[in-house]
């Protein structure tokens, strides 16, 4: 989640109303923000993933203009034409297709408002901008370029040089792909493209997205004019980035223009302020959140959330979205939108009429019926995890890895590459981990295993195991068996249950064998071998078996 | 008065001469040790009296024996020495390891003498008595007793670290009058019952006899019966209020497809929690091989441009293969875009409290699998009120009250709300949370036309909240304390 820190006295100027900080706060809360921290005067706020314009402090601050009810309504900046345009070349369209952008005036930037864009800009990218690579924003002091054409290329690498910005070498844009701490944080965003993006003015480079601008056009707190231009991968994310930031200007005052962007085949004006709309029923709302609203009564709260009205009905309302907010897609989210201005808190719960009866599912039941009796037998239940090391699986166990475990592409670390395929390596590790507490240490778990299985949709095969490991002095087969016998006894299954002696190398030879249920092999029961007691640091002697829950399952 | 069999014994042992405890071991057949503490318990009914004391005695060291044995280096020396005497270079050369000890000693002693022929001193021998430290190192030797021996020649052989003193501490038991009265009137010692048997109760040989008494108030082991893991109870505890709040249980796989992961949730396939890392991807197997096909047409329409449901989609090209990739679920509502493909028509109730996994780290708070509670309601006309108020409901069943709402973003439920409530001890806010109706996106594949609401948390999450649990890894994993899980109180069983 992102954060964004206001500043208290700002907002309340922005706003034009004054409130103490506290109803601020909670009023934000109603409408969605958590205050994350409180430092003096800055406020530090938790922002959802949909509402990229609350990323600065204007947008906050425009929310709860409407809000409080001193303007509400649609809020849209005029837009004045200028004679800038955007050339694009064609070879972009493989590189990095879609430009966007806008002249700002009339800016006068504050320590305070000039922080504020810097870190909207960055927000952005982190958010929408899926770091960079869906959009990139270039922000430049206007009086320092020369022409009203502006050209967006494709050139070579190592074709052109400039000055960029935190430094002072005269660099390419390989070069600084290479060397510029943005260049390879961001490099990226242009692997395996044949050249790369710049913008031009008549005079040369001043912009190198994604990566960085060039020093000619820095924007410092005297800059009074800006260029913003947003070159990406999708145009829709872009022109919403755009407005976001404009939006976050206008309301400080400053004045916009638009621009042309002319591609190889077709003209686009820009900055796009086209208003959608949306129809929603009254009788939908009043469903999803259970209110008695009229259409006036919704009119009244969605113009309170900077939504314009086109058209009300009896039981339908017809809205004007702002530009800013993108997130809004389906009626559903205007429906949000009156919730929040009614206020979640100040709906009355009720517990619903809807009639269903309760149930476990048989695996559980049967689960639960395995966890009791090994309880009843004395033995003290655990909940260990089902990712665990290929290692603790096989090299510790003594075994060879049979390739039949089903593993992570991005493990946590190695201790944690695969799902377990039995439970006995799980019962080692809480036992190797408690050397120095009283014994006998009698420990089961009743858990999930997976294997790897062609007949499943999923390649995977998951089933539970009961795994029950006896470690103490006197811990030997006779002990452990007595205890699978009880098991299979208070199951009905006394008379089906067979022990086969067999070999397998986690086990003492010959004090191993094969646990039958009826004719199928469904487990292993034995005296651990002393080498993978050492494997595991264990001094003390254990007997375990491991086995199918699902073999306890009478007829 | 009651006494026990030794104290018994020991009585009959003692009398007015005093014994040492040896000595009363002996006589009564006790070991040492029981008869010194038979003895201490007569003490205190004042039938006895022990007291310390102090005996020492000389003992031979290992050189003292060995001279005791073969005599003092001077008298094998005086031995040795011819009626005309002996030079000293030559005794050097047959006695080189005792020649200077006994040089020493030949002449205080008086038993040789010294005189210089032709440059060379030569020993005379002279009268030789058995001196006292000979007859004292005898007698030590031999066990007898030492007193009445000069002190002299004790300590000129102590001195010569012969012998050495050694000091004991012995006990002194002795009877007193109430002992010796108790005495007089007669003690019985028939030996006591320990272990009642089967044989005993079958014969009656038991009857006349009496039992030993125990001590009922001295300390026993510990013992540890089984138990339930204390997540296991809390889960328990979880499934039986949504069982009683009309739930379902449903079950699934862990290891699934994107498609019911993410894509059935309306998540744009670009979305960063899927493309980066806190999804666990599979190396093997890679894919899913059938996914359902109407499913996945209607997924990819809505996904797309919003299909018929209003919506205006994510306006992006759908990848069917990313959709078919495994991963580990990170959360249990994989398991309800299941179930919403075959209950697609209300009233319907279902729960879940299962494993998720997630890529984070391991710390006091954060596991990389942890157990999610999930539990959704489908039926006609379902509202944001009744969506609290069935979670109120849930909750005030664990004793959190004073819900308060506040509306997020989810991706597949719109409205949102995270459900914030009163800690119960601390009195804090704190989230406990989070729940929302289903987009109408998500539930338009399925062909539903009602509405569906879900609510979740953390398992792991309200346990550490009701019960001030701090560290989540002794709640859930192998890295557990043993005793801890011992140890855990049964409150939770209610």
């Amino acid at each position: 989640m992102a954060t964004v820190t206001a500043n208290y006295p700002e907002m309340i100027r922005l706003i034009g109303k004054d409130v103490s900080l506290d109803t601020l706060r909670n009023d934000l809360f109603e409408l969605g923000l958590e205050t994350e921290d409180v430092q003096g005067d800055d406020v530090t706020f938790e922002v959802t993933s949909d509402r990229a314009d609350l990323l600065c402090e204007e947008g906050i601050a425009l929310m709860l203009r409407t809000y409080y009810g001193i303007k509400t309504g649609l809020v849209i900046p005029p837009v004045e034409p200028s004679d800038y345009r955007i050339i694009v070349d064609r070879e972009l369209e493989h590189i990095r297709p879609f430009v966007t952008g806008a002249i700002v005036k009339n800016i006068h930037f504050t320590d305070e408002s000039i922080k504020s864009i810097m870190h909207l800009q960055e927000k952005l990218h982190g958010t929408f901008g899926r770091r960079r690579k869906k959009g990139a924003i270039g922000i430049h002091d206007l009086s320092k370029l020369k022409g009203t054409d502006i050209h967006y290329r494709a050139v070579p690498a190592d074709s052109v040089k400039f000055v960029p910005l935190q430094s002072d070498e005269i660099m390419t844009p390989a070069e600084v792909l290479e060397r510029h701490e943005k260049g390879k944080d961001y490099a990226y965003v242009l692997e395996g493209k044949p050249l790369v993006p710049v913008i031009y003015d008549d005079e040369g480079l001043f912009s190198f997205p994604p990566i960085i601008n060039s020093k000619r056009t820095e924007v410092s707190i005297n800059t009074h004019e800006l260029l913003i231009e947003l070159t990406g991968e999708d145009l829709s994310t872009i022109d919403y980035m755009l407005n976001i930031a404009l939006y976050a200007l206008y309301i400080r005052g400053a004045k916009i223009y638009g621009l042309k962007v002319e591609y190889p085949h077709h003209s686009l004006n820009r900055p796009n302020m086209d208003i959608r709309t949306m129809r929603a029923g009254i009788p939908h709302i009043n469903s999803i959140l259970g209110l008695e609203l009229t259409a006036v009564d919704v009119k009244d709260m969605l113009l309170r959330m900077g939504y314009g009205i086109a058209e009300t009905g009896s039981d339908y309302i017809i809205v004007e979205i702002p530009p800013y907010r993108t997130d809004v897609i389906h009626p559903r989210d205007i429906i949000d939108d009156v919730g929040r201005v009614y206020g979640f808190n100040n709906m009355v719960p009720v517990y619903p009429n809807t009639p269903a009866v309760g149930q476990l599912t048989e695996q559980d039941k049967l689960n639960d019926a395995v966890r009791e009796v090994m309880i009843g037998l004395g033995c003290q239940d655990t909940l260990n995890f089902i990712l665990i090391g290929k290692d603790e699986t096989y090299a510790k166990m003594n075994l060879p890895d049979d390739g039949k475990a089903v593993e992570l592409s991005n493990p946590y670390t190695d201790q944690y590459n695969i799902m377990r395929t039995w439970i006995s390596p799980s019962l080692m590790i809480v036992l190797s981990n408690n050397l120095h507490r009283e014994y006998p240490q009698n420990i089961f778990e009743v858990g999930t295993v997976a294997h790897l299985d062609n007949f499943e949709n999923t390649g995977v095969k998951e089933q539970d195991h009961v795994g029950c490991a006896l470690c103490y002095s006197k811990a030997g087969f006779n002990e452990i068996k007595t205890k699978l016998q009880a098991l299979c006894f208070n199951f009905g299954l006394s008379d089906k249950l067979r022990t086969v002696a067999i070999d397998h190398p986690s086990f003492i030879p010959g004090r191993c064998a094969e646990i039958y249920i009826g004719e199928t092999k469904r487990g292993i029961i034995g005296e651990i071998h002393p080498q993978v007691l050492k494997n595991w640091g264990i001094e003390m002697p254990i007997a375990l078996f491991d086995m199918e829950v699902s073999a306890l399952k009478t007829r | 008065m009651d006494l026990s069999i030794n104290e018994k014994m020991v009585l009959k042992a003692i009398g007015d001469i005093e014994l040492t405890a040896d000595e009363v071991a002996k006589v009564s057949g006790l070991k040492v040790e029981a008869a010194v503490h038979a003895s201490y318990l007569l003490e205190e009914k004042g039938l006895a009296a022990v007291r310390d004391e102090v005996v020492s005695e000389y003992v031979l060291t290992d050189e003292g024996r060995k001279y005791a044995e073969e005599g003092l280096p001077e008298r094998t020396i005086y031995n040795a020495l011819p009626e005309q005497g002996e030079s000293l270079t030559t005794l050097k050369k047959a006695f080189p390891s005792i020649i200077n000890i006994a040089m020493g000693w030949l002449r205080q002693k008086g038993w040789a003498k010294f005189e210089k022929r032709e440059g060379e001193t030569y020993l005379i021998p002279q009268q030789a008595e058995k001196s006292p430290d000979e007859l004292t190192l005898e007698v030590i030797y031999n066990g007898k007793s030492q007193e009445g021996f000069p002190e002299k020649s004790m300590k000129d052989l102590v001195k010569r670290n012969l012998v050495i003193l050694k000091e004991e501490k012995e006990k002194i038991i002795l009877i007193t009058a109430a002992g010796a009265e108790l005495k007089e009137k007669g003690i019985s010692v028939v030996e006591e019952i320990s272990q009642l048997t089967p044989e005993m109760i079958a014969t009656g040989s038991w009857q006349g006899r009496s039992f030993r008494k125990f001590d009922v108030s001295a300390a026993v082991i510990n013992e540890y019966g089984g138990r339930k893991h204390i997540l296991q109870m809390a889960r328990d505890k979880v499934k039986r209020t949504l069982i009683e709040m009309g739930f379902k249980e449903m079950e699934g796989p862990m290891v699934d497809a994107e498609f019911y992961v993410n894509d059935l949730l309306f998540m744009p396939q670009d979305h960063p929690a899927r493309t980066q890392w806190d999804q666990f991807n599979l190396k093997k197997p890679k894919y899913v091989r059938h996914l359902p096909r109407d499913l996945v047409h209607r997924v990819r329409d809505i996904q797309e441009y919003g299909g018929e449901t209003g919506s205006s989609g994510w306006g992006y090209e759908w990848d069917e293969q990313i959709a078919k990739k495994l991963v580990l679920r990170g959360h249990t509502t994989s398991l309800t875009a299941r179930y919403l493909a075959k209950y697609n028509k209300p009233p319907q109730k279902f729960f879940s409290v299962a494993p998720v996994f997630r890529n984070d780290t391991i710390d006091v708070t954060h596991l990389l699998e942890f157990y999610q509670i999930e539990g959704w309601v489908m039926d006609y006309h379902l509202s944001m009120r009744d969506l609290m108020g069935t979670f109120r409901e849930f909750y005030s069943r664990f004793g959190i009250k004073d819900l308060r709402f506040k509306p997020t973003y989810n991706p597949y439920t719109e409205p949102s709300l995270e459900i914030y409530g009163k800690h119960p001890r601390t009195g804090r806010m704190i989230e406990v949370g989070n729940s929302g109706m289903f987009r109408e996106e998500m539930l338009a594949p399925y062909g539903i036309d009602c509405d569906v609401m879900a609510w979740g948390l953390a398992l792991e999450r309200l346990l550490m909240i009701l019960y001030g649990y701090e560290d989540i890894r002794d709640l859930h994993g192998p890295l557990c304390n043993i005793n801890f899980l011992r140890s855990v109180p049964i409150i939770w069983q209610q």
